[in-house]
């Protein structure tokens, strides 16, 4: 059987129970996915007290409309198309700005000659310093970004994935990602030559 | 060999997914020592990224969500009661034509005999319940234990 339909068996069996009144089986759905929901409320939302009530009504939204959902995709996926609704719903009412500014969508980022690609000269990247300072460089990227960087390296997801949590074709989704890269390299090697002076 | 640099999207790409990436190009980073070098930055920040620690709720989560769940609303059980009310009339009606000959059964039955029969109806029961649970906990484990969200 191949993994697809392992995973939608699964999600049948949790989702049949929930829907027969079994509150462990939902249990069961929040302990699989939190981490999911984790990633996505701590890149996109800054304040801890708002990610705690928007981590809550992504779950009360699932059981709402759970009844609703038809196994057109995983169930994780569906859990995230709803914290990422619910995310973007909060920073529209805050008035905080997601995605503007980010280019021009579906393309790959233009390549800009760096100063150092004239010079003809790359500084290098050392582990244990360059460990101290990614997060709070990670930190600096706009809330999209941080959010679509983090689902592909931590949490390992394909374009094809992020895409449908986020709704964004496939093609922006790269060319978002290889933009925040390569923003975060160049701040990076930015700090490290100030370090350096 | 290409002799031009590979751009910081090529460079991307030869990491990320080097299947994409034409020999040329691959075969200029071999021998070119700057994208080389972009080519290590770009390997150690996606070593990086992906070790940095992830987010976790500092509060439980589930626990939370649970409370505020709304009680499951218990279906009324309509095929349970028909089918009892059935069996009832079945056994009422059975008793009503068959009393004497109950009568004479029960009188000649023997008392050892009886209770034979009730002990065995007891202990088939009691087996349909043990399997029910195991059958029920076997579930509650599979489920839990199955990779079954995770991505």
């Amino acid at each position: 059987m191949s993994n697809q339909n392992e995973y939608s068996l699964a999600d049948r069996h949790l989702v049949t129970a929930v829907l027969r009144g079994d509150h462990s089986a939902f249990g069961i759905i929040i302990k699989q996915t939190e981490r999911l929901v984790a990633q996505m409320t701590f890149k996109m939302i800054s304040s801890p007290g708002d990610r705690k009530d928007i981590a809550q009504d992504v779950y009360l939204k699932v059981f709402r409309n759970l009844p609703g959902f038809k196994f057109q995709s995983k169930l994780s996926t569906w859990i995230g198309q709803i914290t990422y609704n619910t995310c973007l719903n909060y920073l529209r009412k805050k008035k905080l700005v997601l995605s503007d500014n980010l280019g021009k969508d579906g393309e790959l980022p233009e390549d800009c000659t760096s100063e150092d690609a004239e010079n003809g000269t790359e500084e290098i990247l050392f582990g244990k310093e360059l460990a101290g300072i990614l997060n709070s460089e990670i930190e600096q990227l706009k809330p999209l970004y941080k959010m679509l960087v983090s689902l592909y390296h931590q949490e390992e997801l394909s374009y094809a994935e992020i895409a449908e949590i986020t709704s964004l074709p496939e093609g922006t989704v790269k060319s978002y990602i290889f933009r925040a890269r390569r923003i975060l390299k160049e701040n990076i090697l930015l700090k490290y030559k100030r370090n350096e002076l | 060999m290409i002799t031009a640099h590979l751009t910081e999207t090529e460079i991307q790409l030869y990491v990320a997914e080097p299947q994409a990436i034409s020999r040329q190009l691959a075969a200029h980073v071999e021998g070119c020592a700057l994208c080389r070098a972009k080519v290590d930055n770009y390997v150690s920040l996606f070593k990086q990224i992906q070790e940095a620690p992830k987010p976790t709720f500092d509060f439980d989560l589930k626990a939370l969500v649970l409370e505020q769940l709304p009680a499951p609303k218990m279906a009324f059980p309509w095929a349970a009661i028909l089918i009892t009310a059935l069996a009832t009339a079945l056994i009422a009606v059975s008793a009503v034509f068959f009393w004497s000959g109950i009568v004479v059964l029960i009188k000649e039955v023997s008392g050892v005999l009886l209770a034979v029969a009730a002990t065995g109806a007891v202990v088939i029961v009691g087996f349909q319940v043990i399997e029910l649970l195991k059958e029920h906990q076997k579930r509650m484990d599979t489920l839990l234990t199955q990779k079954t969200l995770q991505l």
